[in-house]
């Protein structure tokens, strides 16, 4: 059933083990990207083959992307969307780690209560704060502006608990040993933490870009004029109508998936690795 | 090396977050200088690229033409973004960022101009509404006060392949100003004959009971807002007809539009009855054309049923505390419900029918569309829709509708009749909406 | 040397909040302070703007809403039944990809994450049509001899639920198998060693060494998992719709309803959410207390 049972066992049945593994990541694989590819040959079929479910490669690509770059200024919500996610990217990771670093490390009453408090926060649905919010942000000038979207992304209490819980595993001792060496504070989790923690960080990575990157309710609800529109906003546009032109909206959704999934492609190694090449 | 690689991605971080909070204070200054300086601007949120947006498009340029000093901007959206965004928008009570006009559909008119009194611009007074449709007029009014401009109607027909009909030995004449219980009939003889179904079918919308009611001239409330379920004899014939459907087996159950349009294209379904904005879907299938043809819908067995319904079509609403509302008001009027051409040019460009009567005696109404046969099917549905029964949808149709959705197996699996259940339904709309 | 120590036990308190002030004052401003305007909310009843103060009134009318009762039904059969299969699919997947002598692991990981960034409109649209009473699904079924007459998957009340499950376990087993990926390579090999050394077995391995030093993960995923299917929205309401008949229906779509479908009550909904946290926090709270401070 798991990885040890190949290894300690007669060949035999380590044979069937190994064997039974491949053929259930296979068709769990295959499960898995199906409606991904469906989505891909989609993007090359007329609206009606959509519909009608075919399932191989047509030529209309290049027109539906005509019609999707005739729908909307793709290049800007491109853009918006990128500097956004980048932003609220690193700002969050930065943030959220040393929140979640400082809980376990110096933890005392205090702090866990302020855990407690911020992880309750993760409950209540955005949508039921949204007014007041919305009511704020006017107040503040913050309406239709990139700070006022990234702002409420950054301390968030998923990425806050992530970090928390990976950083309980973490040998307090080597903090201990680099006290005594005279580093200071910030330079322990700057020099020692984050390296170490590399795979973690390449995790939330991944999940902080993808809900970054589809970030949808506030955004929608603070941006105001064209310039600002981010790409889910504009892909989601595309979906209500008399007749929706199905081919049209796979090319859209095809570029709003492909930054996710290559960020997961280039961060993944680092869960592999970083136990061989992991800096000590 | 790593070390470095980190401090590195920390400086750029800080730095584009110093970055965004400039470049965020630059942009609202942009902003208002824009406003200020050069152009008005008038803000107008719609959805359907392919429909409203491009209609707006045309409107804007044909009002920016004569008046250089306003510039349109079309911001397209989903549907449910709309209102997501103007409800927080106004129960927030704050204006920036209103639009100036706003794209609403018939059935929600009431909601919005009911949730938020004051927040809407009447427009009795600047507008000519005898020119338009009755029924559409209808639900903009507001007590003494009229709220909006009429767009496109959503007239309702009875879309049929007249290859399977044939087969089955029905004519146009077998079709047109029938029942829906001779319609059912039809089905079955289809179903025997040619082994198709006569439509689809829904289960987790009342758009079917919604047609009912519409045509019957009446609705789940009372012009004045009364609870009209228990005993109203349409919404019980309505139920009635709604099992019998059920029951046939002459119906082909979808769960989506994409099913929907599935069952049109591939050719699994006889018929559909749709508003007149159907046209581009059965239409995308180029082999069934001049196989489809159009009559007028099925009615209810009821007093005041009638073969004339609505479904869909919608309207323009200025937000009266927006900043340019009276240029806003000043474009709607001038294009809307003055500018024949314009509706010509929709029209013919994007198959858009406007409720604007006075245009629809123009020569693109009454050009024979190809694919029906050669029948002048614009022309028909903008004649049906002056017969639409005009009538009072309230605010909350939406319960109304999950309400009678939930009730309806209990129906249909015989265990409650239909007298007893839209009882039910009633305490339970009255306790959902006090 | 005392002052001294005692020095430094103040610098290291300093510096503790130091990290975690930011994202506190973050919270406290951009988070919480809503929160409670929310709550001063769900003391008023009424549409829109034309509102009026209500006291407890919505909180009484929750017990009597039989919607809200329904829907809640629903979503905490989603939790119970859910949330256990994603998450014991997503470590025994990760744990077998964690062998190093394992080949395509690369292709596995990617193929079974790719789910969670494929957009929900493409496969909201795909599982209908294959779910579709004459859908794909319903024709492989009948070809292998499983089922006789077709199965009404979107139009059946248990059905319904069986297929918004699937769905949520296939858009999101790959989601937590990330966690549990990476959170196995911080464990030092080390100690595997040592106890094959000490003879161990395979899943004595598991059972002893992977799981309680994945215990902060797993509980990191259940309570997020808890979170995200108490909030389920997307799936049902592009899948089911909530239908047939309600069955299907979340708290979270109700809540949606309230203030954008219906004639808008942000009184009443905000009542709802609240609910829902009250729900979703003792969940948590028994989750936390469940998976032990042992380790804490």
């Amino acid at each position: 059933m798991t990885k040890t049972d190949t290894i300690y066992t007669g060949k035999g049945k380590r044979r069937i083990s190994y064997a039974f593994q491949y053929l259930f990541l296979t068709v769990i694989s295959l499960i898995s990207i199906f409606p991904f590819l469906w989505m891909i040959i989609g993007a090359t079929n007329r609206s009606m083959d959509i519909t009608l479910g075919k399932l191989s490669v047509g030529n209309q690509f290049l027109v539906n992307l005509e019609n999707l770059l005739n729908a909307g200024d793709l290049l800007t919500c491109i853009k918006n969307s990128a500097v956004l996610s980048l932003i609220m990217t690193l700002l969050s990771m930065l943030v959220c780690s040393m929140a979640g670093y400082g809980f376990v490390i110096f933890k005392s009453k205090v702090k866990e209560f302020f855990f407690s408090v911020i992880l309750l926060s993760m409950m209540i649905p955005t949508s039921s704060i949204v007014i007041p919010m919305f009511k704020m942000f006017s107040k503040m000038h913050l309406l239709n502006t990139k700070l006022g979207v990234v702002l409420p992304a950054i301390s968030t209490a998923f990425l806050i608990f992530f970090f928390r819980q990976n950083t309980k595993n973490f040998p307090v001792e080597t903090i201990q040993s680099a006290r005594i060496d005279g580093l200071g504070e910030l330079g322990i989790f700057f020099k020692i933490y984050m390296p170490m923690m590399k795979s973690s960080y390449a995790a939330a990575a991944i999940i902080t870009f993808m809900s970054s990157w589809n970030n949808y309710m506030w955004p929608l609800i603070s941006l105001q004029t064209k310039e600002q529109r981010t790409l889910p906003l504009m892909i989601s546009s595309l979906g209500t109508a008399y007749t929706p032109d199905y081919g049209m909206i796979m090319v859209g959704i095809i570029i709003t998936t492909v930054p996710s999934a290559l960020i997961f492609f280039l961060m993944q190694k680092s869960f592999v690795d970083s136990m061989m090449g992991s800096v000590k | 090396m790593k070390r470095r690689v980190v401090s590195v991605i920390l400086t750029a971080a800080m730095a584009a977050a110093l970055t965004a909070g400039c470049g965020g204070a630059e942009e609202s200054k942009e902003k208002t200088s824009a406003d200020n300086g050069g152009k008005k601007k008038v803000t107008v949120w719609a959805w359907d690229v392919e429909y409203n947006i491009p209609v707006m498009e045309e409107a804007a340029k044909r009002y920016e033409a004569k008046h250089s000093d306003v510039e349109i901007e079309v911001m397209e959206y989903a549907y449910d973004d709309i209102t997501q965004k103007i409800n927080t928008n106004l129960s927030s009570g704050i204006t920036e960022g209103l639009p100036e006009i706003m794209l609403s559909e018939d059935a929600n008119v009431q909601k919005y101009l009911q949730s938020y009194p004051g927040a809407f611009r009447d427009m009795k007074g600047e507008v000519e509404f005898s020119d338009f449709a009755d029924y559409k007029v209808k639900v903009l009014t507001l007590e003494d006060g009229i709220y909006g401009v009429p767009f496109d109607i959503g007239t309702e027909g009875l879309f049929y392949r007249k290859d399977y009909m044939e087969e089955a030995g029905f004519s146009e004449e077998d079709l047109t100003d029938i029942t829906w219980d001779e319609f059912i009939e039809i089905g079955k003889k289809v179903k025997e004959v040619t082994g198709k179904s006569l439509m689809t079918l829904d289960p987790n919308t009342m758009t079917i009971m919604r047609d009912f009611m519409q045509s019957s001239g009446t609705w789940y409330f009372t012009p004045e807002g009364e609870l009209n379920m228990e005993g109203n004899p349409v919404i019980e014939e309505g139920v009635r007809i709604y099992k019998e459907l059920m029951d046939s087996g002459v119906v082909k159950l979808t769960t989506s539009w994409g099913e929907m349009a599935a069952a049109l294209n591939n050719g699994d379904v006889a018929t559909i009855t749709s508003g007149c904005w159907i046209v581009p879907t059965i239409t995308a299938q180029e082999e069934q054309s001049g196989l489809w043809r159009v009559t007028r819908m099925p009615r209810l067995e009821v007093e005041g049923g009638t073969n004339y319904g609505n479904r869909g079509g919608s309207n323009w609403l200025v937000l009266k505390d927006s900043e340019n509302a009276d240029i806003a008001a000043d474009f709607l009027n001038e294009i809307f419900a003055k500018d024949v051409e314009f509706y010509e040019t929709i029209l013919k460009d994007i198959g858009a029918i406007g409720a604007y009567i006075p245009a629809q005696k123009s020569e693109a109404y009454n050009e024979p569309v190809e694919y029906f046969g050669g029948e002048a099917i614009w022309a028909d549905f903008a004649q049906w829709a002056q017969k639409v029964p005009p009538i009072n949808v309230g605010v909350y149709s939406d319960e109304a509708d999950t309400v009678l959705i939930n009730n309806m197996e209990s129906v249909l699996n015989g265990t409650t009749d239909i007298p007893d259940m839209l009882k039910k339904a009633e305490e339970l709309l009255e306790a959902q909406i006090r | 040397m005392e002052k001294k120590k005692r020095a430094g036990g103040f610098r290291l308190q300093v510096n503790g909040w130091g990290f975690v002030i930011p994202s506190i004052v973050l919270f406290l401003w951009l988070t919480l302070w809503p929160m409670i305007h929310a709550f001063i909310m769900s003391l008023q009843k009424g549409k829109g703007m034309v509102t009026e103060f209500a006291g407890l009134e919505n909180y009484i009318r929750l017990f009597g809403d039989p919607v809200f009762i329904s829907s809640t039904k629903n979503t905490i059969l989603y939790f119970v039944i859910q949330v256990p299969i994603m998450l014991v699919l997503a470590l025994v997947i990760s744990s077998m990809l964690n062998n190093p002598k394992l080949r395509f692991r690369g292709f596995f990981r990617t193929a079974i994450f790719v789910p969670c960034v494929t957009s929900l409109v493409a496969y909201s649209l795909l599982f209908k049509s294959m779910f579709a009473v004459d859908g794909v699904v319903n024709k492989a079924l009948a070809a292998l001899h499983l089922i006789q007459e077709p199965i009404p998957w979107l139009l059946d009340t248990f059905w319904a639920k069986v297929v918004i499950i699937m769905a949520i376990t296939w858009r999101w087993t790959g989601y937590n198998m990330i966690f549990y990926l990476s959170s196995l390579q911080n464990i030092d090999e080390g100690i595997y060693e040592a106890a094959r050394i000490d003879g161990a077995n395979a899943w004595q391995n598991f059972r002893y060494i992977t799981i309680p030093l994945l215990k902060p993960v797993i509980l990191l995923t259940a309570i997020m998992s808890t979170t995200g299917t108490l909030q389920l929205f997307d799936e049902v309401v592009n899948i089911t719709s909530g239908g047939p008949g309600g069955s299907t229906t979340t708290i979270s779509q109700y809540i949606y309803n309230l203030s954008f479908k219906y004639a808008p009550d942000f009184g009443y909904a905000a009542t709802v959410s609240y609910a829902i946290f009250i729900m979703v926090a003792v969940l948590s709270l028994i989750q936390m207390k469940v998976s032990g401070d042992k380790n804490d």
